[in-house]
């Protein structure tokens, strides 16, 4: 008789390895997708496959001690950063962003230590090279700064601060006002992007002085919906800078005098549409808080500055 | 020697199996565990947070909180790697040199019933560990709340540059400041530790039961734990060099078909910078921890059972 053929000890092992490993491949690829459809385990970036595979050779020796590395080299820039030493704080942050892309605040950082730090640093405190020299350093690390937002960028889409502060460097340091505007207009359609963004891309417009009609659209947009909310929320006071802007922009479009913004609100009960003097708003608050008087101010800014007017007249008048 | 203990087991069908018999060697594994004063490391991990907590290293509360949550992180996740293969790896070597696994074999005992008893009783013993630092790290981070809540708030103000802040930006501030607290893909983060954990304790049995001695399965279970994070690596490789010569093709799928991929389980870094983890993902992950536990015990077993002792 026969004997049935049975797998024991290590082909059957080997077999079930096997079987498994086939099985299992395509789950693993599939949860893999969703977990990167949902920001996890980042692909990784490199100009090279040889670059690559460095990287993920790090990232795999590390395991789950990634961030705990990442921290270790945060504090070893600060170290650096202390004593000027920028080439070393910038070969921290590359090795800090390669470990976590997808911290904003690891390009962020590395960025404003290239373009605010460094900067600064040459334009002021370097004694080592003459001024021409430096000028163009300090230059260098501008752009190293800009560079490092606009990777940064590439791996967060969605963060707005990224776009934002590489606003503020062309605002800044390159005194372009249109990228700037460009950038605050990103940073302000990024998924719950705070409001103010999209105000600062209106007056960013309006100051960069190319595109007034556009900009004009902007802050009108703003001002009708603005005036709207205020009106809702009984807010009594409105910072100038929107009014000080749309006046400008009127100006130079020649917008006829019938569809400019009014001078005033008080008679719907709340002010301010234009910059006033001290002695003329004075008045105007103190009949705000007047009306108040016995409860809670509506706005509760409003004793604050009350004070601060009555202590500049004061001072004004003693001189 | 009895025959029931000096030959190869016999294998029992699943339905026979008794959860109770598990529960009770799973308790003595545990008990077994602790005399080893393993819990020692949470007085050493309550003094690191506590140092990381206390110490100004970092000048913004946000960065203090991340580099918390990383350090209590990154300690949880060095003691259920270590623990898990050094404590998987001494049972086996240890029962049968004080002789306590003929004790139990010679009782009516399956060996499935053993494997799966001295496996739960490290599992139990990573679970409350884990959970103890969790707990840890949990006040610390609450601790240190509302300094970052001010902070995001503060950055809101200074970023709007004299601009009106709306209260619903303030209140949206807050709600950022929450990503940085604990919360539940936090949860999510040291369930994820725990079954990478698991599934190095299940290699680390399998291992166990052909290995020659205790530090045979340490460095081979570290090994296999080292190599588990490099699928990714591999699978790339497999793609991109489908003509770079079939030797070097087959490796890599042997590679990945063998090994555990334990990379998968890495969520923490993403988790602690804000990134929800959703319940589909989570419950994924944890059938796929669960797989390979089920595995590794199954090869243990297949191994276990045809041993001579």
């Amino acid at each position: 008789m026969k004997r049935p053929m049975v797998i024991r000890g290590p082909r059957l092992i080997a077999l079930v390895l096997l079987i498994s490993g086939l099985v299992r491949a395509p789950i693993e690829s599939k949860l893999l997708a969703d977990l990167r459809s949902g920001g996890f385990h980042p692909e990784l970036r490199g100009s090279s496959a040889v670059q690559e595979a460095g990287v993920q050779v790090m990232m795999g020796a590390l395991g789950g001690l990634r961030y705990m590395v990442s921290t270790f080299l945060t504090l070893r820039a600060n170290y650096h950063w202390e004593f000027q030493n920028w080439d070393k704080v910038l070969e921290e942050y590359r090795i800090i962003q390669l470990l976590e892309p997808r911290n904003p605040d690891a390009w962020i950082t590395g960025a404003w230590h290239c373009h605010s730090n460094a900067w600064a640093w040459y334009s002021q405190d370097d004694r080592l090279h003459s001024p021409a020299v430096r000028k163009i350093l300090a230059r260098e690390w501008v752009e190293r700064g800009k560079e490092m937002l606009l990777e940064g960028i590439k791996w967060n889409p969605d963060n707005p601060w990224i776009y934002r502060d590489l606003a503020n460097v062309y605002r800044e340091r390159d005194r372009d006002l249109c990228q700037a505007a460009e950038y605050y207009r990103l940073a302000s359609l990024t998924p719950g992007a705070p409001d103010f963004l999209h105000r600062i891309y209106g007056y960013l417009l309006a100051e960069c002085g190319e595109h007034d009609e556009q900009a004009m659209q902007v802050l009108r947009q703003i001002y009708d919906e603005g005036l709207q909310v205020l009106r809702q929320q009984h807010v009594l006071i409105w910072k100038p800078s929107l009014i000080v802007e749309m006046r400008k922009l009127e100006e130079r479009l020649g917008v006829p005098a019938a569809q400019r913004i009014p001078e005033r609100f008080d008679s719907e009960g709340f002010v301010i549409a234009t910059p006033l003097l001290p002695q003329e708003s004075l008045p105007v608050y103190e009949r705000l808080l007047a009306r108040d008087q016995g409860g809670t101010p509506k706005d509760p800014a409003l004793p604050g500055i009350i004070s601060k007017l009555r202590a500049e007249l004061t001072k004004k008048s003693g001189r | 020697m009895t025959e029931s203990n000096s030959g190869a087991g016999h294998v029992v069908p699943v339905w026979e199996i008794s959860p109770l018999r598990i529960w009770v060697l799973a308790q003595g594994t545990f008990v077994q565990l602790v005399r080893m004063k393993v819990f020692y490391f949470l007085l050493i991990f309550v003094a690191l947070v506590l140092v990381i907590a206390g110490a100004g290293l970092f000048w913004l509360p946000t960065e203090h909180l991340l580099a918390l949550k990383r350090w209590s992180f990154g300690a949880m996740y060095l003691f259920t790697m270590v623990y898990s293969i050094a404590a998987t790896a001494l049972l086996l070597p240890r029962d049968v040199e004080d002789r306590t696994l003929y004790t139990i074999l010679s009782k009516p005992v399956p060996r499935i019933e053993y494997l799966l008893g001295r496996l739960v009783g490290v599992l139990i013993l990573n679970g409350i560990a884990l959970a103890a630092m969790f707990l840890a790290m949990s006040l610390l981070v609450t601790w240190k709340m509302p300094a970052v809540e001010q902070q995001l708030v503060e950055q809101l103000l200074h970023g709007a540059s004299g601009e009106a802040v709306a209260q619903s930006e303030v209140n949206q501030a807050k709600a950022e400041a929450a990503r940085y607290g604990v919360n539940g893909s936090l949860l999510w983060a040291v369930w994820a530790l725990y079954l990478k954990a698991s599934v190095v304790s299940a290699v680390t049995l399998f291992i166990s039961t052909f290995a020659s001695s205790s530090l045979f399965t340490i460095v081979t279970a570290a090994m296999v734990v080292f190599i588990g994070h490099f699928h990714q690596l591999v699978l790339d490789f497999w793609k991109l060099n489908e003509a770079a010569g079939w030797f070097g093709s087959l490796v890599a799928r042997l590679l990945v078909i063998v090994f555990p991929n334990l990379g998968l389980f890495d969520i923490v870094d993403e988790v602690i910078t804000g990134t929800p983890l959703g319940i589909a993902a989570g419950m994924q992950l944890t059938g796929m921890g669960l797989f390979y536990v089920a595995l590794f015990v199954l090869l243990a077993q297949l191994v276990f059972v045809d041993k001579e002792l």
